[in-house]
């Protein structure tokens, strides 16, 4: 049976078919998948040349993208919705990883309640710790990659609280690690996680993780970590 | 000495609400693009990223930079 294409954005850029990685795409072919991914709508043709060759002529430019999309291999190209004038990926052909972790990150921040099992799964966990196109430095990408990174941290947080309040702690501090790791800096992730550990009852865990971050700070940036954070703490809370 | 080296300086900024400091700023310098070697600095004062970024740009200028 032949899957659907899919387009994998997370971690690193892939295109497979039926769990195959098709073989090395073509750096402008990469790139335009990845943009009309991430674009999510029909684009004119010459938005698109202008996107990803910015610094190219409008001529040079428009060659290029011809040249791009002539380099696709076929299932990559039976992706695509061509018309004389314009283009995008059809979504109804080819499956968009970072797509179904945008979904999942939104309902976990937006929704309330309990996790449902079959929401959330290590899968998801691997996907929300996962940076968009690392190692891309076109404008498009980088904003995109900036964009996802501001939502997975929140999302991750998000979820090791609903894990917490779930009694799944385990999961919680796996989805609470994940979120310092994004941003080590970030207090609300270090709060997410010492609130797993006090969860946990394990408060000698959650004083190591307070200190932790605040040598941190101290060795970064000179500066103490908030009164809030420290309120967490056993015999800290606020008066 | 190269002439077409494309370099980045991103600055990621956020508020830490509470802080006495509540400036967050995470830079990202990449000195050469097609190299793509990243460092990273963290700093929460505005003065510290504006001279960060002043540097940054004269040793760009300057064709200083490692790459």
């Amino acid at each position: 049976m032949t899957g659907r294409p899919e387009l994998s954005l997370l971690g690193s850029f892939a295109f497979s078919v039926s769990g195959q990685p098709l073989p090395k795409l073509s750096a402008g072919s990469q790139r335009l998948l990845a943009l009309l991914a991430l674009r999510r709508h029909v684009m004119t043709r010459a938005q698109v040349a202008g996107t990803l060759w910015p610094e190219s002529t409008d001529e040079r430019a428009g060659s290029s993208l011809r040249s791009a999309i002539a380099r696709l291999p076929g299932p990559a190209h039976q992706a695509l919705r061509l018309t004389t004038h314009e283009l995008s990926l059809d979504e109804d052909i080819v499956v968009v990883d970072v797509h179904r972790s945008y979904a999942l990150a939104h309902r976990l921040i937006d929704d309330d309640g309990p996790p449902d099992e079959r929401n959330v799964g290590d899968d998801d966990l691997s996907a929300l710790s996962q940076d968009l196109l690392p190692g891309w430095y076109d404008d498009w990408a980088l904003i995109a990659a900036e964009d996802w990174r501001q939502l997975r941290v929140r999302a991750l947080e998000a979820l090791a609280a609903r894990l917490g309040a779930a009694d799944r702690l385990a999961e919680a501090k796996a989805a609470a690690r994940a979120a310092v790791q994004a941003e080590p800096l970030r207090e609300s992730a270090r709060g997410a996680l010492i609130r797993v550990h006090l969860a946990e009852g394990d408060e000698s865990e959650a004083v190591a993780a307070f200190e932790s971050y605040r040598s941190l700070l101290q060795a970064e940036l000179r500066i103490e970590p908030t009164p809030r954070l420290r309120q967490l703490l056993p015999g800290n809370e606020p008066g | 000495m190269p002439t077409d080296r494309t370099g980045l300086l991103i600055i990621r900024a956020w508020i830490e609400e509470g802080s006495e400091e509540p400036l967050r700023a995470q830079v990202r310098i990449i000195d050469d693009v097609s190299a793509g070697v990243e460092r990273t600095q963290a700093l929460a004062r505005v003065e510290e990223v504006v001279a960060t970024v002043q540097a940054w740009l004269a040793d760009f200028l300057s064709g200083q930079l490692p790459g």
